[in-house]
């Protein structure tokens, strides 16, 4: 196992630039994911970490060991690819202890029929048999050892991929999009199968998803790009609660961040569409600003300590809870609310109704999307 | 809001079996009308395709002369015939011969000729033109320049063996030769084919496998060739091979331009035997006879591509 340090990554494909000077150091041991939208280089990104992809500029370093000139097979990494990239040809059994036999197997002991003549290969063979048995146990896939991949589900597939990649002791497991091709309720499952894993092996883990849901189930750390740059990293909590960026806000969180418009009033206060509350921000009255809460911070309030009131337009009914959609006075853009399960009785659609929120829960960004310095928050941070 | 969904669905089912009903009451004139509409496919298969086989398989069985008034059934003296004849044998040896040479020179080569193609960056539309030329020639016509080329006296092989002091040959008037030189012809004319079959096998093998590959080490490009792509090239190979047999297997118009089944029979082949006894010695009963036993190699082929390789290859 080991650390994995980018500097500086930069690749272009025909002039056009997919990562601008990516910095990232995931620690030895740590599950970092690579989370955005895509298009925005996090998959480009994986590749270069493995080789497959040669960066235009930067360095990557492996356990120490810069490995720019290293071929993927040398470099002693493991992928989980999107599509599984199984052998279609070669049992489940085959595949997995394919590694294996690249790396323990001379070429001549490689060739059918005649490598088996040779000495050392049956001894080789049944260290590999028990190394796959091993797996195939962690796994829970004993019984499958004899498929082919066409006879699998989608889910077997994925962890027969698994599997090949946790057979031999890579230096880091690099994961791309592994869930995806998997249906809601597997993908659910699954997540809590790589996570359990991944604190088994206690091995580095560079994980890519678009989902924010993976990213912030599984991850140490999560790393948010956007159009080729890391704009935050930071634990799930660190990212949630304090996003550095309007477009981070917005991308991690489901129900998504409500984003209002405000202008900053005298004192640092906020103006809501008219109302105003004390916010302590820093920067001169009259300059727009745009305004994040949560779905599950905002409460409904009457109409004497309401922040903003609105149109109650939809109402989602999830059991658990319920999500109201309120266009907001002044507003353009529709709120949604978090409300518990039975808190939206007596509620009825097209109705008006107040919403509160503390100033704790507000996120303030510039019409840029940078967040906006306010003062409990530097007395906070020291 | 349960019901209210349900009660439509129900709704919606009924009228569906009242109309399965109806299909039944009226099925004797549904299947009425699907024979109708079957009839003009079927006679066309029946007229070209089974009725001459079964034609040919008849006519075996006779002593049929072409423009004859008069025919008898002989039943297999045709094949008794053929059984104790030479030439047949020859004709027959030869042909294994000429497709033991064909198919996997013509295969090996093709494949061989697609991975460099593949593996290169530029001309690569050049170099599939190039070599798919010889496909799309008209063999008859390509066939007199070879003639000229491997002429003995004047012929370009020959005169270019000279001049770098190797010893001449007649090529196609020396027995131990013209079969071979034939069959290098055949590779010629084929292979490009095959080349065009594996770059459409080749395009279509997923690129994840090869990065996969690379990954769970595999550093040589044999072995990526051994781990993805023989065995992803697996039913495009089967085939080529069998296309490669098929095609070997009616090898006739290089014999027909080119030597006329000579020197003393070295290059005769089981359709230039049935032509020259069909149309020249206008015995039609055992040309259909040969034609029969060819049927019946190009029949064994496809069977066993059909029951025992396919199984292999499709994963």
């Amino acid at each position: 196992m080991a650390q994995v340090l980018l500097r500086e990554i930069r690749k272009t494909f025909d002039r056009t630039a997919v990562l601008k000077g990516v910095d990232l150091r995931i620690g030895d041991g740590e599950f970092v994911s690579l989370v955005g939208p895509s298009g925005c280089g996090k998959s480009t990104l994986l590749r270069i970490i493995a080789g497959l992809e040669r960066q235009t500029g930067g360095t990557v370093e492996i356990g120490g060991d810069v490995v720019d000139h290293v071929r993927p097979a040398d470099r002693n990494l493991a992928m989980v690819f999107q599509s599984y990239a199984l052998y279609p040809h070669l049992t489940v059994f085959d595949n997995i202890a394919l590694p294996l036999r690249m790396r323990r197997l001379s070429a001549t002991e490689r060739l059918p029929a005649i490598g088996w003549m040779l000495p050392g290969r049956r001894a080789k063979e049944r260290t590999i048999t028990e190394s796959v048995t091993a797996v195939a146990d962690l796994l829970g896939m004993k019984d499958l050892l004899a498929r082919k991949p066409a006879q699998l589900s989608g889910g077997q597939r994925q962890r027969v991929a698994v599997g090949r990649a946790i057979v031999r002791d890579p230096r880091a497991f690099l994961l791309d999009e592994p869930l995806s091709n998997l249906d809601a309720k597997l993908r659910v499952h699954m997540r809590t199968e790589i996570a359990q894993l991944h604190r088994r092996l206690a091995a580095t883990f560079i994980y890519v998803t678009h989902d924010q849901a993976e990213a912030m189930t599984m991850s140490d750390r999560i790393a948010v790009m956007m159009d080729g740059n890391i704009i935050q990293v930071g634990t799930p909590d660190e990212i949630y609660d304090d996003p550095s960026d309007q477009r981070v806000a917005e991308f991690i969180g489901s129900p998504k961040i409500n984003i209002l418009d405000g202008t900053v009033a005298e004192h640092g206060a906020l103006s809501l569409g008219g109302r105003q509350i004390a916010a302590g921000i820093h920067a001169s009255p009259g300059t727009a600003v745009r305004v994040g809460v949560r779905p599950e911070r905002v409460r409904l309030a009457d109409a004497n300590d309401a922040v903003v009131t609105g149109r109650l337009v939809h109402r989602e009914n999830l059991g658990s809870e319920v999500l109201a959609h309120v266009i907001p006075v002044g507003q353009r853009e529709p709120m949604i609310v978090r409300l518990d399960h039975g808190a939206d009785i007596g509620l009825r659609l097209e109705s008006t109704i107040g919403l509160g929120f503390a100033e704790n829960d507000l996120r303030v960004f510039d019409t840029s999307g940078r967040r906006v310095g306010r003062y409990f928050e530097e007395a906070a941070h020291g | 809001m349960v019901d209210a969904s349900l009660a439509p669905q129900a709704g919606y089912h009924r009228p569906s079996r009242a109309i399965r009903a109806e299909t039944y009451k009226g099925s004797w004139l549904n299947e009425r009308t699907a024979l109708m509409l079957l009839t003009p496919a079927t006679s066309l298969m029946g007229l070209l395709l089974i009725g001459p086989i079964v034609a040919v398989l008849l006519m075996s069985f006779t002593d049929y002369q072409l423009g004859a008034a008069t025919w008898s059934f002989v039943g297999i003296a045709n094949y008794a015939d053929l059984w104790t004849d030479k030439v047949f044998w020859r004709a027959l040896t030869n042909t294994l011969f000429y497709v033991g040479i064909v198919v996997p020179a013509s295969v090996l080569l093709g494949l061989g000729i697609a991975l460099l193609i593949e593996a290169g960056t530029t001309l690569r539309a050049f170099y599939r033109a190039v070599f798919f030329i010889p496909v799309m020639a008209t063999l008859i016509a390509i066939a007199i320049s070879w003639e000229y080329m491997l002429h003995p006296q004047f012929g370009l092989i020959n005169l270019m063996l000279k001049a770098v002091g190797l010893p001449t040959y007649a090529w196609l008037a020396e027995p131990e030769l013209a079969l071979t030189t034939l069959a290098v012809i055949g590779v010629w004319q084929l292979f490009g084919f095959n080349m065009v079959l594996f770059l459409a096998g080749l395009v279509s093998i997923p690129k994840h496998l090869y990065e996969a590959a690379e990954m769970d080490g595999a550093r040589s490009a044999w072995s990526r060739f051994r781990l993805v792509t023989w065995p992803m090239l697996g039913p495009v190979t089967m085939f080529v091979v069998l296309i490669s047999a098929i095609r070997s297997f009616q090898v006739f118009d290089t014999v027909h331009v080119l030597t006329k089944g000579g020197p003393s029979k070295a290059s005769e082949v089981l359709l230039y035997s049935m032509y020259t006894e069909g149309f020249e010695f206008f015995r039609s009963g055992l040309a259909a006879a040969i034609a029969v036993v060819f049927l019946a190699f190009v029949l064994v082929l496809t069977l066993i591509k059909s029951r025992l390789i396919e199984r292999k290859v499709h994963f």
